[in-house]
């Protein structure tokens, strides 16, 4: 019902009229600023109607200038896609979730009638330093206080989480692992994942290394060179410009302690609660209306949690929905159909709009072997750190 | 001092720590107890506090073994941190020491000792009884 009415009831904030993305992986002999430009020169290829002097701002997600030893970031990605210098540049950080906050700020910069183009975008360089250094970086978007002074790590904290669950609610590690394994198969459809071409069964990702118990290397996001970008406009110019459409009916975005200890749950990220019901309620759907969703799997504790906050299924039952096989490709409510941060990868400021690039795909059904049939509404879920901050954004089929 | 400055600041609860004394802030008005201190009880936006010092013995609530180690914590490598819960409700992160992961269980006590050689200033021992602790003692 509300899919029907939602158009009728409701306008639209934004729409998405193209997207971009460069291959995600190990990006040898590429920075940062040549990696944007890739997704920006597929994303002008795929909208010939509008021409770069019509996109009055950017918005860009990049969690750390420490990668490259460079901040002060968003006028070299003008200068880079040979954008004037006339263009309203921004560099937004929230960790992992900057381009997912990024994105909501390009909506709310059309939805003020202020623009009428905006360039949002994502995009990390990562691999070019050893492991050691980026995790380091990483943990910058921890506590500082507490947190980085007891050796705690990124994967650390959701193994935090990842315990608590299996302790409350019985999750265990095989479900966990099963996630990696239907992220890794949606990746092996997506040409432009780090990890397309590597098959994981449940036995190599039950087998592999610990890092932090219980996670271990295949319960882990990658470290990936990586950038996204998409062209918002208002909805009444969306169809003069493009015949692929697709509308941003709402958005919500959420906050919590930057500590994990400071949290009364550990088995939820709050933040995510807040901005889905946010977002819900902003576009009128619920989430059962919901058609196929990228969330944010960070490690895959992550998308198990991610399931339950986001009202896929009840709390608790995040492992029992994949192993049921629901958020397969052929299931009832798809999830990561790009493989997902595990393995299309996770150049972390890319992240958020490479989720949305791949709704917009798969709703104007451009997602080539890994397209799903009927989806109609889409979600997004992008989070910071260990759930400081959480992004939702809800889509619809122009 | 300035006035809008606070006393209940991190630095001020790594020097209690420092001191082998586990403080923590506790609101006026409505009883939450912050660990670091905060200014603002995000709780009630009060900015009334007291130092209260937490009982010893607490219950883990979480844990981990970290095998890939950030920079700093290689010599401890793999280590396992537990996410302890006190009187009170308030919860903190720390390195359990002695203790093998096989052994680890949600809802065992923990003894917080303090020592230099973490760079937190105080660890986690596994430790069988409650019997150690001991009742917050208000002011310090």
């Amino acid at each position: 019902m509300y899919k029907l009415l939602w158009g009728f009831l409701n306008k639209p904030l934004a729409s998405i009229i193209s997207v971009g993305i460069s291959k995600f992986g190990k990006r040898v002999g590429l920075s940062a600023r040549e990696l944007f430009q890739e997704a920006f020169r597929e994303c002008m290829d795929s909208a010939p109607k509008v021409s770069p002097d019509m996109i009055k701002a950017l918005f860009i997600g990049q969690m750390s200038g420490m990668f490259e030893h460079q901040e002060h970031n968003a006028p070299i990605y003008l200068e880079w896609c040979g954008l004037s210098g006339g263009v309203d540049g921004a560099r937004v950080e929230a960790a992992c979730a900057s381009s997912g906050v990024a994105l909501r700020l390009g909506v709310t910069a059309i939805a003020s009638g202020l623009y009428d183009f905006v360039l949002v975008g994502g995009v990390e360089k990562m691999t070019h330093l050893d492991t050691t250094t980026v995790t380091d970086i990483l943990a910058t978007a921890s506590d500082s206080f507490l947190e980085q002074i007891n050796g705690l790590t990124f994967p650390s904290l959701y193994a935090l989480m990842a315990t608590a669950h299996m302790n409350r609610y019985g999750t265990t590690e095989e479900q966990m692992a099963l996630v990696a394994v239907k992220n890794h198969s949606n990746a092996n459809l997506n040409p432009k994942a780090h990890m397309y071409g590597v098959e994981v069964d449940l036995k190599k990702a039950l087998s592999s290394r610990v890092i932090a118990w219980p996670l271990k290397l295949y319960d882990c996001s990658l470290i990936s060179d990586g950038a996204a970008c998409l062209i918002l406009t208002k909805p009444e110019l969306a169809y003069k410009y493009s015949d692929d459409v697709v509308h941003i009916i709402g958005f919500g975005q959420g906050h919590d302690s930057i500590g994990l200890y400071a949290r009364d749950n550990l088995t939820s990220l709050n933040a995510t609660k807040i901005a889905a019901k946010k977002a819900y309620d902003m576009a009128g759907v619920k989430p059962s209306d919901i058609d196929i969703a990228e969330v944010h799997d960070c490690f895959t504790i992550a998308e198990i949690i991610a399931y339950e906050d986001l009202g896929f299924c009840k709390p608790g039952e995040g492992g029992k929905l994949v192993e049921r096989g629901e958020t397969f490709r052929d299931g009832s409510i798809p999830v990561n159909t790009s493989g997902g941060l595990k393995a299309k990868g996770h150049p972390v400021g890319a992240t958020g709009v490479a989720q949305a690039c791949e709704i917009y795909l798969q709703l104007t059904g451009k997602a080539g072997a890994r397209q799903v049939q009927d989806v109609k509404i889409g979600l997004t879920h992008n989070v910071g750190g260990s759930g400081a901050t959480a992004v939702v954004h809800i889509y619809a089929k122009g | 001092m300035n006035p809008l400055n606070s006393e209940f600041t991190y630095e001020k609860f790594k020097s209690f720590i420092a001191q082998g004394k586990f403080m923590a802030a506790k609101c006026g008005k409505c009883n939450h107890i912050l660990l670091p201190p905060k200014p603002i009880c995000p709780y009630c936006g009060s900015r009334e506090f007291s130092w209260i010092e937490i009982p010893r013995v607490g219950r883990i609530v979480s844990y981990t073994e970290i095998h890939v180690p950030p920079r700093g914590f290689e010599k401890f490598a793999p280590y396992i941190v537990a996410l302890v819960e006190f009187e009170g409700g308030v919860k903190i992160p720390g390195i359990v020491k002695g203790a093998k992961i096989s052994d680890m269980k949600i809802g065992l006590n923990v003894q917080v000792e303090f020592s230099k050689d973490f760079p937190s200033g105080y660890f986690f021992t596994i430790t069988p009884a409650l019997e150690a602790t001991s009742k917050p003692s208000g002011q310090p």
